[in-house]
């Protein structure tokens, strides 16, 4: 297909045959916009959060998936394994969103509040692992 | 035994009108069948036992469950307190306070994507400071996997709600609360959800007596249905604590890997699905 018919391709394409998700008219702009927002949000948080850092690494991969896509949706959705462009741009937003949420909370501090001594004891076999 | 004999001819004549006569001798021998009393307390079956799913089934994904779980315990030191892994089970355990960021993260974070809460549950341990537990179990379509997340509240402390992550968990919570009594912070609608009008009492809690305290009757003279106070004859009150089962002890012992220790921040390279 000719490359200045792709946007018409997905323009063409009428569903994405899940509830509550709408077909988006120019998505790759889109997901790399989100992508690079949710990169300086992430900035924010100190370098050692194992979040910032497994963030990081994840959506630069996905970037340059896209970059190198190269405006080919079909091409992109199959690198990334996340099903179609639009669930792409779902999980994108959510990280986005979330990205905001843990510089909010401080989550890379030690653990705020202790459990009491024996909250966690049961009577059976788990295998436990605590922070502390 | 002249009976016996008897018996026995007569089968052979039988077997050798109609069939071949090697498998009539071989009718002649079960005939007789009884087990020797040295055989008596040995195992009439021949089968091996089941393989145990601990070890065959279930190994690799626990290995790669703590890995995971010791991943989620890194993105959230603040929040997590402590992780166990099941066979291919993964539970967090979280204080109240910690529980809307951590469904928030379990919800969003790209590596998770559990969207669908599909039960809250209660447990109670009389015993304990924070007698409830309150327990959320997560589904993710995307990745094709549940995890569950514990928490822990007193009669008087309250959890804060979890409808604002997940709408579904509204009437999850009102039965949590129905039930037991923990109480939902914040929850726009909290009221019974199970119990009959005008019950009193948590019905799930330890202390919450098997026959509860009221009795229902229809009462001919008012025409309506009465409640009275339980009457119960003593024999009833009498519970067996014995289980009817057969116990078969404790199972094997969940396989944790070797070197499961916290571990050094990934390099971002390693990350990469």
């Amino acid at each position: 297909m000719f490359r200045f018919t792709r946007p018409v391709f997905q323009a063409v394409k009428r569903t994405t045959g899940i509830t509550g998700l709408a077909v988006h008219p120019n998505p790759l702009p889109e997901l790399i916009k989100t992508y690079e927002s949710t990169l300086t949000t992430v900035n924010a948080l100190p370098q050692t959060s194992v979040y910032r850092q497994s963030v990081e690494a994840l959506i630069k991969h996905k970037l340059n998936i896209v970059k190198t896509a190269n405006g080919d949706i079909s091409a992109a959705e199959k690198q990334l394994q996340e099903g179609q462009i639009e669930e792409s741009l779902d999980i994108a937003s959510d990280e986005l969103a979330l990205a905001g949420k843990m510089l909010e909370w401080k989550a890379w501090e030690p653990l705020a509040e202790k459990p009491e001594p024996g909250q966690w004891d049961y009577a059976g076999e788990t295998t436990t692992a605590t922070s502390s | 035994m002249a009976f016996r004999v008897g018996v026995r001819t007569g089968n052979l004549l039988k077997s050798i009108a109609t069939r071949p006569a090697v498998r009539s001798a071989v009718q002649i021998k079960r005939s007789v069948h009884s087990s020797t009393a040295a055989k008596a307390s040995v195992s009439p079956f021949h089968e091996r036992t089941s393989p145990n799913d601990t070890i065959t089934k279930y190994a690799e994904t626990t290995e790669s469950l703590h890995t995971y779980g010791s991943y989620l315990m890194q993105c959230l030191p603040k929040f997590i307190q402590q992780f166990s892994v099941l066979k291919d089970e993964l539970t967090l355990y979280v204080a109240p306070s910690a529980i809307i960021p951590v469904l928030t993260f379990l919800r969003d974070h790209s590596q998770c994507q559990f969207k669908s809460v599909m039960d809250i549950s209660g447990v109670d341990f009389p015993e304990r400071e924070k007698r409830f537990e309150v327990v959320y179990h997560l589904l993710s379509v995307k990745h094709a996997g549940r995890i569950r997340v514990k928490t822990y509240a007193g009669e008087a402390d309250p959890v804060p709600s979890a409808v604002e992550v997940f709408r579904g968990a509204d009437w999850y919570e009102r039965e949590a609360w129905d039930l037991f009594g923990i109480f939902f912070e914040n929850h726009p609608d909290l009221r019974r959800i199970l119990t009959d009008y005008g019950f009193e009492g948590h019905p799930l809690r330890k202390d919450f007596p098997l026959t509860g305290y009221t009795e229902v009757r229809y009462d001919e003279e008012r025409k309506r249905v009465v409640y009275e106070p339980l009457q119960l004859t003593q024999a009833f009150r009498n519970f067996e604590s014995l289980s009817p089962w057969e116990q078969v002890g404790d199972g094997t012992k969940g396989r944790r890997p070797e070197d499961l220790k916290p571990l050094p921040p990934p390099k971002p390279e390693e990350v990469k699905k």
